[in-house]
Formats: C-alpha cells, sequence, structure tokens
C-alpha cells in the first residue's frame, strides 16, 4: 500500500432525493479525501448531509436518493459499481452508527452478528472466529468476552453495545473506519469513553478514521483535519488546530461560538439565528447568508466557491473572519 | 417455564369447559332433535316418551350437570344418530381431517411466506404487485366457492381430480388447496409487510455496511425478525382452518373428517356428536395456541415467560 495514494476520494459528489415537494439536494459538489492513517472530521448540523456522505462513502446511496454527479473512489476504483462495493464494505471500510441499539439486530446473539462478518469476509471457521470476536471484545474493552458472546444486544448497555459494533467494524482489519455520530445516543459519560477508544484504536491500528459528527467538541481531540458542512457543501476545511483558532468561514465561527466550554469562560452560549435553508430550492447566492452576521447582498447573488487560504485550509466565503486575507469583493456601499 | 405451561394449562382447562357450557346451553335452546328423530305422524305422546329416553325433559342445568360429571370421566355421550360414543365417532373422523388441515396449512404457510419474502424484496414492482394481488384474492374469495369452481374445472372439465370422497393422494389436491388459498394469501401479505420493515430497520441497513450478502441479509436477519409476525399469524391460520375452514371445505368435497361430521351433526340435530366434535376442536385449538406462545420464546429472546 503506498502510503501518499488517497484510500477515499470523493470528487465533486451531487447527491439527491427526489420528494413530492421537490428535489432534495443533500450533498453539493463535495470533494474530499483521506489519506492512510489520517483523521478526518465532518461537522455540520442535521441535514447537512454528513451522513449521507459517511454512506456514499460505502457506496450506499440508497433509494430513492440518487448520485447525479462526481464519483467516490476507494483506493482508485469506483464504489458505484455495487459488487466492488460489496467487497470493501466490513472488510477494508467499516462502519460505526449512531445508535447501537439500533446497528445490531436484536434477536441474534453478540456471538453471532460478530462471526458472521469474519466468515464472509476472512472465511474463519466457526471455532476460529468465535476465537478472534473474544480477542476483539477484551480490545474494545469489554469485561468477561467470553460470556458476551452468548447475550443478546439488550443485555449489555448502551456503551458496551457500542463497545460491540466498533469490535465488529475492525474485526476484518479494515483500513478506514467511519464513524457516524459514534456517541449520539449515549450518554455524556459514555461519550468520552467511546471516543477515546475510538482513537486510541485509530492510533494503534493506523487506521484512517472519518469522524462525522454535529458536536464540534467531539473531533476537537480526536481528528486531524475538519470538513465544516453547511446545506450540503463543505464551506470550511483546514486542520483543526487552523480551525479551532483561526475559523475564517462565519459558520465555523458561529459553530464553536454555539460550543460549551468547559475552561472557565462563563459567557452565554451563543445560538445561530435563523434556520438551516431549504434544500429544494435552488439558492443562486451563498447558503449561509441568511444567518450571516456578515453578509451583503452580494453573498445573497454569488456564490462563494472553495478556495485554499493562507493556512493551507480552504474556505468558500465572500466576508470571512479574520481579514487576513479578504477576497477582493467590493463592500456594498 | 413449567410453571408457565402449568398456568397455561389450567387456563385452557377453563376455556374448554366454557366452550362446553355454552354449546350445550345453545344446542338445547335452538333446536329440537325429538322432531327431527319421530317421523312426521308421531304423537306428542311418543315425543315425550323419547324426550324422556333422551332426558331432554329435565331442566337444563340438571342435564348440563349430569353431561359435566359425565364428561369427567370421558364420557361424552352416545351419538342419537349412530347410537353409538359420540367421541368414538370424532377420534374416528380426526385423521383425515388432521391429514387435510395440516396439508394445507403447510402449503398455505410455506408459499405464503416464500412469496411475502419475494414480494418485500422489491416492494412496488410487478412481481409484488402480482402477489399482493394473489393474497387478497385469497383471502377475500370465499371458500366454498372456489371448491365448487376448481371441482367444475379441474374434476368436470379437465378430469384430473375425483370430485369428492377421500382414500388417495389425488382426493387431496383439491381440497388442500382449497384450505391453503386463504392461508396463503394473510401468510404472504403480513410476512410482506413486516419483511418490508425489518428491511428498512437500521439493523438491516449496518448489516448491509458490513457487507454481508444479500441472501444472508434477507434469510437470517430479515427473515428472521419478520417470522415472528408470520408465526403469529401462523397460529391462528392453523386454528381457523381446523375450526372454520374444515368445515366448509370438507363438506363441498365430502371429506369424511369431523368438520363434515359437525355439519351431519347439525343437519340431524344431533346435539350429542356436535359437542364432541366442538369438544375436541376446542382442546386443540388451545393446545395450538400454547404452543405458538411457546414459540416465541424461542424466536425472540426478548420474549419471557410469565
Amino acid at each position: 500500500m503506498t502510503g501518499d495514494r488517497p484510500l477515499l476520494e470523493i470528487r465533486s459528489l451531487e447527491v439527491v432525493f427526489p420528494t413530492p415537494g421537490g428535489t432534495v439536494r443533500a450533498v453539493r459538489e463535495v470533494s474530499l479525501s483521506v489519506n492512510p492513517g489520517e483523521s478526518v472530521g465532518i461537522v455540520g448540523e442535521s441535514g447537512s448531509g454528513k451522513s449521507t456522505i459517511a454512506r456514499a462513502a460505502l457506496g450506499l446511496i440508497e433509494l430513492p436518493g440518487r448520485i447525479v454527479g462526481g464519483e467516490v473512489l476507494w483506493r482508485g476504483r469506483s464504489l458505484s459499481d455495487e459488487k466492488i462495493a460489496r467487497r470493501y464494505r466490513g472488510r477494508q471500510i467499516s462502519l460505526v452508527s449512531q445508535d447501537p441499539m439500533a446497528s445490531l439486530n436484536p434477536i441474534r446473539t453478540i456471538g453471532v452478528q460478530m462471526t458472521e462478518v469474519m466468515a464472509r469476509h476472512l472465511k474463519l471457521g466457526k471455532q476460529q472466529a468465535r476465537r478472534r470476536a473474544g480477542d476483539l471484545l477484551e480490545k474494545v474493552g469489554i469485561p468477561e468476552p467470553g460470556r458476551r458472546l452468548d447475550q443478546y444486544p439488550f443485555e449489555l448497555s448502551g456503551g458496551m453495545q457500542q463497545r460491540v459494533v466498533i469490535a465488529i467494524a475492525l474485526s476484518c482489519d479494515p483500513l478506514m473506519l467511519i464513524a457516524d455520530e459514534p456517541t449520539t445516543a449515549l450518554d455524556v459519560t459514555t461519550q468520552a469513553q467511546i471516543l477515546r477508544l475510538i482513537s486510541s484504536l485509530q492510533k494503534e491500528l493506523g487506521l484512517a478514521l472519518m469522524l462525522i459528527t454535529h458536536d464540534l467538541g467531539v473531533v476537537a481531540g480526536a481528528c486531524d483535519l475538519l470538513k465544516v458542512l453547511y446545506a450540503g457543501e463543505i464551506v470550511e476545511s483546514g486542520t483543526a488546530d487552523a480551525l479551532f483558532h483561526h475559523p475564517r468561514h462565519p459558520y465555523t465561527a458561529a459553530l464553536l461560538g454555539a460550543t460549551p466550554r468547559l475552561d472557565g469562560t462563563t459567557e452565554r452560549l451563543r445560538i445561530i439565528n435563523g434556520q438551516p435553508p431549504d434544500l429544494r430550492s435552488v439558492d443562486i447566492g451563498c447558503s449561509f447568508s441568511p444567518r450571516c452576521p456578515n453578509s451583503t447582498s452580494y453573498c445573497e447573488s454569488e456564490h462563494p466557491v472553495l478556495e485554499p487560504d493562507s493556512r493551507g485550509g480552504m474556505f468558500a466565503c465572500w466576508h470571512p473572519q479574520n481579514h487576513l486575507d479578504a477576497r477582493s469583493v467590493p463592500r456594498e456601499g | 417455564m413449567g410453571r408457565y405451561v402449568l398456568k397455561r394449562l389450567i387456563q385452557a382447562a377453563l376455556v374448554v369447559v366454557s366452550v362446553t357450557v355454552v354449546v350445550f346451553v345453545v344446542t338445547r335452546l335452538i333446536g329440537d332433535p325429538v322432531a327431527v328423530m319421530l317421523p312426521l305422524e308421531a304423537t306428542d305422546e311418543n315425543r315425550a316418551v323419547l324426550e324422556a329416553q333422551l332426558g331432554l325433559d329435565r331442566p337444563i342445568l340438571v342435564q348440563l350437570g349430569d353431561y359435566m360429571a359425565d364428561a369427567v370421566r370421558f364420557d361424552f355421550g352416545d351419538s342419537l344418530w349412530q347410537r353409538r360414543p359420540a367421541i368414538d365417532i370424532v377420534m374416528e373422523r380426526l385423521p383425515p381431517t388432521m391429514v387435510l388441515v395440516l396439508s394445507g396449512f403447510v402449503l398455505g404457510l410455506l408459499l405464503g411466506a416464500v412469496i411475502g419474502v419475494v414480494a418485500a424484496i422489491r416492494p412496488g414492482r410487478w412481481m409484488d404487485r402480482l402477489f399482493v394481488l394473489l393474497g387478497v384474492l385469497g383471502i377475500s374469495l370465499p371458500q366454498f366457492w372456489i371448491g365448487l369452481v376448481l371441482i367444475v374445472f379441474f374434476s368436470v372439465g379437465l378430469g384430473w381430480f375425483p370430485t369428492s370422497g377421500s382414500g388417495s393422494l389425488r382426493h387431496l389436491v383439491l381440497p388442500a388447496v382449497v384450505l391453503a388459498l386463504p392461508i396463503l394469501g394473510r401468510i404472504a401479505l403480513v410476512t410482506r409487510s413486516s419483511m418490508i420493515d425489518e428491511l428498512n430497520t437500521p439493523h438491516v441497513k449496518d448489516a448491509t455496511a458490513r457487507g454481508l450478502s444479500r441472501a444472508r441479509i434477507v434469510v437470517a436477519h430479515a427473515f428472521r425478525g419478520a417470522g415472528i409476525a408470520t408465526i403469529t399469524v401462523a397460529g391462528w391460520e392453523l386454528v381457523g382452518a381446523l375450526a372454520g375452514g374444515a368445515v366448509v371445505v370438507e363438506t363441498v368435497y365430502a371429506w369424511p373428517g369431523i368438520g363434515f361430521t359437525a355439519m351431519q351433526a347439525i343437519e340431524r340435530h344431533d346435539i350429542i356428536l356436535l359437542q364432541g366434535v366442538v369438544l375436541v376442536i376446542a382442546v386443540i385449538v388451545v393446545t395450538i395456541n400454547i404452543l405458538v406462545d411457546v414459540t416465541y420464546t424461542l424466536l425472540d429472546p426478548r420474549v419471557k415467560f410469565d
């Protein structure tokens, strides 16, 4: 495996969902890549298209959703070919989804659900797969792994269930883990444990990680690179460090302002006024302009595109925060 | 589990006793066996003698008490028509009914489940629509009518199967098919809708994300969940086929089972025989219900005995 070639490459992806009220453009012109061992966080609010991107990365856009533009490549091969995608899913790209209770089949034992994946991809026999399943449970910090194999999901707590889901995801030595809101369904103390587990496993196993969340706090320690998604588009990307300390897009700045801090700042949490746009209507200007403190009438008529900035990141905004490299756009007089 | 089954058995016994009482009272209120047994020109005196002989002149509560007292010793009275123990007649007629009901049930259950699963894989497509139509027809067409149509077409027209009677596999085909149709219809529709629900659950989608084969997802994940609904309906269908379908189908095809016997008993106002038929059916029905509930706990680990 070459170190520099990206594992996952999403190029100008466009995903639409036809609905009775009109076509929803869930993902618009999204491009991103994930290199081996790299951790990429995708941050956005509900409906911003982040889960659709996760599904697309597995080649799993379901009807009525449709990819109408761009492509998703896994190590150079298109995942729109179902035969190819099926070979990689669970084998090289694994998913940890939001609600572990919903992710596991309620009426099959944990052992069966772990071993069936290994039987499929690694062609392991029953005994071998069971032994490996026990080892994996131990690795993700589940006590008495031997006994757990014969238990059903409902006999475990939410945090333990999510550990099982993670163990299944790791069972075939994948190259990349997609974690789609992996902590949202868990209580706060468990959230931190699960995040630490994902992070430490990612580093230990050298996995690529795509961590999808609405919570900037979640990606803070876990990701090297961040992509901020708004209304189906990436509006800013860069290193986690740069985005946290010098956000350029007003949306990123607003998200940071809306994140509670534990470092003694007693400032009132700021909210982002307004609603995300209706993705059925085709907007001409910047999608964020109706909610943006910096917006001008220029923003409403001209669509900003992602352009590189001086920090090595990218952002799509006519009137960015911290006017270090403001673009040559005439301000309204 | 032992305690649970014991509790269910006691409940079952109560159900059987209640059914017996209701049937006993109703049959004695709505019909007059004496009028059927005697010729038209019989005098009132003749009637009184026969009534007294059969014990029908006594108050109904006394009759019921007698019946129950005998029933405890497994004496369910003599058939008025055949003049021998009613229970013997029922037991003779039970095996043909079992053969018919089980063939129809298994046929309907298997085909219905397969059709339901296949329809659910691609809902809305032509195959799904065809199967749904088939299911609705199976449920809604009256069995006596389908029975007659099949006789006209396959027996009279093509001569493939005998028109009625029993004794060979060829005799079994038409009545079993007629019995199977509504079972097939309901099993197919219920299996289809619960399969569609299951296939859309997050755990099935995540199983797909784990790269499992479509066949494994459909069979080992979705159908295993959907099968719980199928089993529930299957229990009802077996009961319905035994207690209802068999009467209609056996009468249309002169199949010598307990359904046919029930019709004969009703025609002849043989209340003792009818009572015997109802009792045996009631015992089988409550047994099936207990078996279905025990099956749940095997299929779904979340269901516990209590």
